[in-house]
């Protein structure tokens, strides 16, 4: 049987909230039926025929992050939609440093592959548009290589600081990935051997003349590369330390499956660690965002009002990360200013009548409805005692819901 | 530039709760927040409208300004240039043909410098801060084995432990608050998109901070506010060493609680009228603010991102410099005007310098770099400038100690102790503050 705490982080780690009535409509289930039933997710996305067959003209600045947010905030959005997330934070891009129809092109790329193969999201992303602009790849020249890119890939993309590789190999990295070109018009993606470097080059221990394929392979046989992203995904949907065992483990059934994502992602989620470990880890405010407008009952993005501002103030705009490292992930995600940022957005927010019809304006039914079934004795008391000094003529059940969703428990995931 | 580029135009509508909101339109207008580093489409265009032009000439060198007797008074403002600044592009080295040759396309020639000595000048730029009272300390870095990556170098600044091992759960910055620590609510303030690690302290509490005027809802009146307010305080907790994420979001509770009254005196009309509408500006505006109001806050930090110039190097940290002195120029001149000039004391840090040679349009990550320091400081250039002829694999080797930068700011500007603060207990610089 699963209890309800376990229905509620299976939901929020696999998707984003906890869907309505899940506690009386799983009671019976087994969690590990309910985990295979979210590893059957499969999302959505566009062809690359289709992805390219569209008209970047009409991709705008707002609606991209609008649009992945809403993608987030849909009742449906499961496993599929959580690996995008999760692999738009890993492959990091800023778009502010590119532009936003080639930053569409990527999310797309992304989309396709978030529960494909790392071997090929991984090639796709070195000679993505977006990417190359952000980490200078397209003005990287064999004779004046920009080492940006090939010191990032190692390091944050693929193998772990100091994981198997120096300077020198950043270096000679840098001159192997030279010559990538942008067309700023159309976001073409093109090869210029007059810009490559044309001799061999020592790489990872290996003098060779390389290309992107060997290049590739070379990173991916890393001894450190597949431990070094299995933890990383271990470490978004988890959350707890990896012991070296379990981490080589991990990184064994990317190998033994040819580097395909969704072995990995059954061999995790049905792990003892993520079934019993709980609100372990510091709910990000793109996390938050999407599990309190789903309280709220707000599926639609116009329903905000103020486009993406709250998020802006929450420090967690989609395409806009601080760095290449993507969001950080510690405690700094429920700091004073994420208590005003977010409370501020629930003062913009209406309650939609399906929830004022449904949800009683008691402490009990609005932390059910909120996900939270595991509140605390405290957290409890604190919205008893708030209900009995208000009636419900005077928004009894937005201010039940306001504290609920900056309780403690809501914080974390 | 497309018209997409900009921040939409706000709206806001509060109808479930039909109250006014006080702060709520000031928060919502007049925050032209220019983000660092996105001044994309990335091509020379850019490069060449962002071109600076040369002063006429140096400006008149300010007067010396003593720091104030009150110890007890003083408040130190940390800018961290993120990203890697270019110490070389920002204190430049004068008549140097060999820097000429390896950075041809990314030098600020001579002739724009400012405030010159015989060995260097300032990037033009830098103007509105040069104004005041303004000392550079020159290779600044880690003095054993400094690493390329922004992040390892970023944690061993932020943690004030030159070498990378034995990294300490706290921050420097937040061990100087915790000796810093009062009666008062708050003892550091981290502007920007959350709390720095630089601030993460022990005991002492240190917040972070976005937008003080979207705080409004902590201080309305209306019965149904107090209800809320009351209900946050009974779900929240203290702050303790080694929190779980859990306890860590009870205690933020209260910190916001404590902090919110004092967020609500801000005066938002001065600090349009004084500042650029930058994000660096605006978040100076409010620490001046915030030091005004005696909150108890000794430690502010700021980041202004966006120095990782790979490509188009003289248009985007040309920009970057430019907010930075207009945010400080600014800062500095209201100081002074609320007679805190002596008791404030801004000053930078970053995760690297960049690498002497071009890699065309931009530099790669380097070692060494530079430190401005601005207010009671001793004006001119300090430290052993490092070498452009002997590098380490390219790259320029520091002079000082990041432990040594540390330990003059604990000393001479707070009187706390290096070895209260740093682990080796590393000496102060001599002759850089004045006071």
């Amino acid at each position: 049987m699963a209890r309800p705490d376990q229905i509620a982080h299976l939901f929020r780690r696999t998707g984003f909230r906890v869907p309505d009535r899940a506690f009386t409509r799983y009671a019976s289930a087994d969690i590990h039926d309910l985990i295979d039933e979210r590893l059957t997710d499969r999302g959505t996305a566009l062809t690359e025929d289709e992805a390219n067959a569209r008209n970047l003209d009409d991709v705008e600045w707002y609606a991209l992050p609008s649009d992945f947010l809403e993608q987030m905030m849909a009742p449906d959005a499961g496993l599929h939609e959580r690996m995008v997330w999760f692999w738009h934070g890993h492959f990091t891009t800023e778009r502010g440093e590119t532009n936003h129809r080639e930053m569409w092109r990527q999310h797309q790329l992304i989309r396709r592959n978030a529960l494909g193969n790392v071997r090929d999201l991984t090639r796709a992303i070195i000679t993505d548009g977006a990417m190359l602009h952000y980490l200078d790849g397209s003005s990287s020249r064999g004779d004046a290589p920009n080492e940006n890119f090939s010191r990032e890939f190692l390091e944050l993309f693929m193998l772990g600081r100091n994981q198997g590789y120096s300077e020198d190999d950043i270096r000679a990295g840098a001159r192997i990935l030279a010559g990538w070109r942008v067309d700023y018009q159309t976001g073409d993606v093109t090869f210029n051997q007059e810009d490559a470097y044309d001799r061999p080059v020592t790489f990872l221990g290996n003098r060779a003349r390389w290309d992107l394929d060997s290049y590739v392979e070379a990173v991916l046989d890393q001894p450190s590369c597949a431990g070094h992203i299995a933890s990383s995904i271990h470490s978004h949907l988890v959350s707890v330390p990896l012991d070296d065992d379990r981490r080589n483990q991990l990184g064994q059934v990317l190998r033994n499956n040819d580097w395909e994502i969704l072995p990995l992602l059954e061999e995790i989620l049905h792990g003892d660690d993520f079934v019993e470990v709980q609100g372990q880890r510091t709910r990000q405010p793109v996390e938050w965002f999407t599990a309190a407008t789903a309280a709220f009952g707000i599926e639609r993005f116009e329903e905000l009002g103020v486009e993406y501002w709250h998020i802006q103030q929450m420090g967690q705009v989609p395409f806009e990360p601080p760095n290449v490292s993507g969001w950080p992930s510690d405690e700094r995600w429920s700091s004073a200013s994420q208590v005003i940022a977010r409370g501020h957005a629930m003062m913009d927010w209406d309650v939609a009548d399906w929830v004022i019809d449904r949800v009683e304006p008691t402490a009990s039914s609005v932390l059910a409805h909120c996900g939270l079934a595991e509140a605390s004795q405290q957290t409890t008391a604190a919205l008893e005692h708030a209900i009995e000094a208000q009636t419900e003529f005077d928004y009894g059940l937005e201010l039940l819901l306001s504290l609920a969703l900056l309780s403690p428990e809501f914080s974390v995931v | 530039m497309s018209e997409s580029f900009h921040t939409p135009p706000r709206t806001s509508r509060r109808k479930f709760l039909g109250v006014a909101a006080g702060g709520a339109a000031a928060a919502i207008g007049g925050t032209a927040v220019v983000r660092s580093g996105s001044a994309a489409p990335m091509g020379d265009d850019a490069a060449a409208s962002n071109a600076t032009t040369a002063q006429d000439a140096p400006i008149a060198p300010p007067r010396p300004l003593a720091a104030s007797e009150d110890v007890a008074g003083r408040t130190l403002v940390v800018i961290e240039l993120q990203g890697g600044n270019d110490g070389l592009a920002t204190l430049v080295p004068r008549n140097a043909g060999m820097l000429y040759d390896r950075r041809e396309t990314v030098h600020v020639p001579d002739e724009e410098l400012l405030n010159f000595t015989d060995a260097f000048g300032w990037h033009p730029n830098l103007a509105p801060l040069l104004a005041h009272n303004v000392a550079a300390l020159t290779g600044v870095g880690v003095t054993g084995r400094p690493d390329g990556s922004h992040f390892e170098m970023e944690r061993r600044w932020w943690s004030g432990k030159s070498s990378g091992s034995n990294l300490p759960g706290t921050g420097f910055l937040g061990r100087l608050c915790d000796q810093l620590v009062t009666d008062q609510p708050v003892t550091g303030l981290s502007m920007g998109s959350g709390p720095s690690p630089a601030l993460r302290s022990d005991k002492a509490i240190t917040v972070a901070m976005n937008d003080p005027s979207a705080s409004w809802f902590l201080r309305s009146e209306e019965p149904w506010f107090q209800n809320f307010r009351s209900g946050m305080l009974d779900m929240s907790g203290g702050r303790a060493p080694d929190m779980s994420p859990h306890q860590s979001a009870m205690a933020s509770l209260s910190d916001t609680l404590e902090f919110a009254d004092s967020l609500g005196e801000i005066d938002r009309e001065r600090i349009e009228a004084r500042y650029p509408g930058t994000q660096l500006g605006e978040a100076l505006g409010v620490a001046a603010e915030l030091i005004e109001l005696e909150t108890g806050i000794r430690v502010i930090h700021v980041v202004h991102g966006g120095f990782d110039t790979h490509s188009n190097q003289v248009g985007e940290h040309g920009q970057l410099l430019e907010q930075l002195g207009q945010a400080t120029g600014a800062f500095l001149s209201d100081v002074a005007d609320r007679g805190r000039g002596g008791s404030t004391l801004v000053c930078t840090t970053s995760e690297f310098g960049r690498r002497v040679r071009s890699n065309g349009s931009g530099t790669d990550h380097g070692a060494a770099g530079m430190a401005i320091l601005a207010g009671p400081v001793v004006s001119g250039i300090h430290g052993e400038p490092p070498s452009l002829s002997k590098l380490d694999d390219d790259n320029l080797i520091a002079t000082a100690d990041l432990e040594e930068y540390y330990a003059t700011l604990a000393e001479q500007w707070f009187g706390i102790a290096s070895s209260d603060v740093l682990d080796s207990g590393a000496a102060p610089i001599d002759g850089l503050i004045d006071a």
